[in-house]
């Protein structure tokens, strides 16, 4: 029996071939228009740093503003000037660095801990060398 | 007396298994300059320091910078240069990123000045890749439900959540823990490598007779040992291997080589296939999937419709359906794929799964580098005028396209058609080495390659609809 494979790649490739022509041919004509094809969000919309999202979001017809905020929908309009937003950067930095302090001190007292260990592998393993090397 | 001869079926060629062993490329170290640079001392620090200033800088920015990501340099960076670049650096050089990332050389600092060097904990090794797959679905999901990437503040926040991870990991255990078991970016890169040019194997024959005791592997009193845990005398792929040539300049004998090799010609030589990793390159498949599916027009309109439906109105929980929908097609079709062909090869579905998971991989890379050239492409002016700014340079609100809408899909078109050819050309490899009749190649390659055409006519078609910008 022959064997398929070389005949399925032959048959593959000639399916990429009119994957690909096709795709080629039914680029839309948008393509040749200049970017972008959609409308860059300005400043004033990524403000509340979910441009993409957050704007496809508040186009859907169900959405109520009686429903509590998830962070994700609520745009100012873009011509109403629009307050930074704050950031809990005490709360952010100040929990990295404890969190941090506390890893890396835990992490040098198991070190403090472990050392007589460690020193006692290091002893055994230049003696298994030296012990080696004069058999040799 | 004569002995009876046994008459035995004489096999075709056709029916004869390919065990050709992994072909042998050029050896780079043979080049001297290549090997001056391997061997010495600066490398890589030298390219480590850099890109460790800019992403200090990045970090600043985003978490102290402009809190429009149109006008944070930090995102610009991030998200339209680095993010992009990386899946190529990835095929071209392998995990090369990972030697240099400013991840891993934070790790290094931490455990050199803290590190209480543990041994890697026994679940880590059995289900690190399972985290990673855990993680980096959480973060793409993340990213949708809270907008990271286009939050600088986000972005910065995730940004210190790894740093977090990084920092435990290197103070609490050996090596690179973190790179090697837990990193979501490592465990791409580990999937993208191995189609990659470039591999780093020890020359079998001069390691048979080594009696430095593995210092590939446990380093010297000048070099350290290998970061990923990998002993170069039996590796096999470059999954975990960042090319930081700690074990070219450890060994003594120059039995470490650099090679080029066939790209993807790795996924037909795993011997030992990892359903793990073939269920991340089916996710990673379904990522890629959903980034395009939301950053289309029609999005909204779906939305709509689900929300009309469904009665649903909760974004998040509308996203986490079509994530988990996106995700499961992938991996259900490679299901299904591997079922097929478990009827008729005699291997269980799970080890189809297992071994043909990895013949997708060009394609994912493919789809992968395809989605990221349009915010390359099209956004990348943003990290000139934004980086401008920094410096007080006002660059003005131009078009941040760099290429045409037609430029830039003609090439990704050409990029999935050489992921598509590529993964139809591993999955035809895998069937040739493992199976001896031509009716079991064939029954289990048609599923397969079935497989690669739909999902490859899928991205076809995503990449044929027009996409949003993210700057």
């Amino acid at each position: 029996m022959p064997d398929i494979v070389p005949n399925t790649i032959k048959v593959a490739a000639a399916a990429i071939a009119v994957l690909f022509a096709t795709a080629t041919a039914a680029i839309p004509a948008y393509a040749d228009e200049p970017t972008p094809s959609i409308p860059v969000p300005s400043a004033e919309e990524t403000s509340g740093g979910h441009s993409q999202h957050g704007s496809d979001h508040t186009t859907t017809p169900s959405e109520t503003a009686d429903e509590p905020s998830t962070g994700h929908e609520d745009h100012a309009p873009p011509t109403e000037p629009t307050e930074p937003p704050s950031r809990p950067r005490a709360w952010v930095f100040g929990g990295f660095a404890a969190v941090n302090g506390v890893a890396l001190a835990y992490a040098a007292w198991l070190r403090r801990r472990t050392a007589p260990d460690r020193e006692r592998r290091t002893r055994a393993r230049v003696a298994a060398q030296v012990r080696e090397g004069n058999n040799r | 007396m004569s002995t009876p001869t046994v008459e035995t079926p004489q096999a075709g060629p056709e029916d004869q298994p390919d065990t050709t062993p992994p072909p042998v490329g050029r050896n780079l170290m043979d080049i001297p300059v290549v090997a001056r640079i391997l061997r010495s001392r600066w490398y890589p620090g030298i390219v480590r320091v850099p890109i460790a200033a800019v992403f200090g800088l990045v970090a600043y920015q985003l978490l102290m910078g402009p809190d429009a990501a149109h006008d944070n340099a930090g995102t610009a960076l991030m998200w339209v240069l680095w993010w992009p670049l990386l899946p190529i650096v990835f095929v071209l050089l392998g995990r090369f990123w990972c030697a240099v990332c400013p991840f891993g050389w934070l790790s290094d600092q931490v455990q050199r000045l803290v590190g209480a060097n543990q041994p890697v904990p026994a679940f880590l090794k059995k289900y690190g890749i399972w985290i990673i797959d855990a993680s980096f679905l959480a973060i793409t999901w993340a990213d949708h439900v809270w907008g990271i990437v286009e939050s600088p503040w986000g972005s910065g926040v995730l940004l210190l959540i790894l740093t977090t991870a990084v920092i435990i990991s290197g103070a609490l255990f050996q090596r690179r823990t973190f790179c090697r078991y837990l990193c979501f970016l490592g465990g791409l890169s580990a999937n993208y490598a191995r189609t990659g040019m470039v591999e780093l194997r020890a020359d079998s024959d001069i390691c048979a007779t080594c009696t430095s005791r593995a210092a590939c592997y446990n380093g010297t009193d000048k070099v350290a040992g290998c970061p990923m845990f990998t002993f170069a005398r039996t590796m096999d792929t470059n999954a975990n291997c960042n090319l930081c040539a700690n074990c070219i300049k450890a060994c003594p004998n120059d039995a470490i080589q650099v090679r080029l090799r066939k790209p993807t010609s790795e996924l037909w030589f795993i011997r030992s296939p990892r359903i793990e990793e073939s269920f991340l390159a089916m996710a990673i498949m379904g990522i890629v999937i959903v980034q395009n599916v939301t950053m289309l027009e029609m999005w909204s309109d779906v939305l709509a419709w689900l929300q009309r439906t469904t009665g649903v109105t909760s974004y998040p929980v509308i996203f986490t359906i079509a994530f988990a929908i996106a995700v499961s097609l992938p991996v259900g079709l490679l299901a299904g794929a591997a079922k097929l062909a478990s009827a008729h090869n005699l291997e269980s579905t799970k080890l189809n799964f297992a071994r043909f998971g990895y013949a997708l991989i060009p394609l994912d890379v493919a789809a992968h580098i395809a989605h990221n050239l349009f915010h390359l492409l099209a956004e990348g002016g943003s990290v000139l005028t934004t980086v401008a700014a920094l410096v007080g340079i006002e660059a003005g609100d131009g078009d941040p396209a760099l290429a045409s809408n037609g430029t830039i899909q003609v090439l990704q078109f050409a990029l999935l058609a050489l992921g598509i050819a590529g993964s139809l050309y591993a999955a035809s490899r895998i069937t040739r080495r493992r199976y001896r009749t031509a009716a079991r190649r064939r029954t289990t390659y048609a599923p397969m390659a079935a497989l690669v055409l739909l999902l490859g006519a899928v991205n076809v078609w995503l990449f044929l609809l027009p996409m949003a910008h993210r700057m």
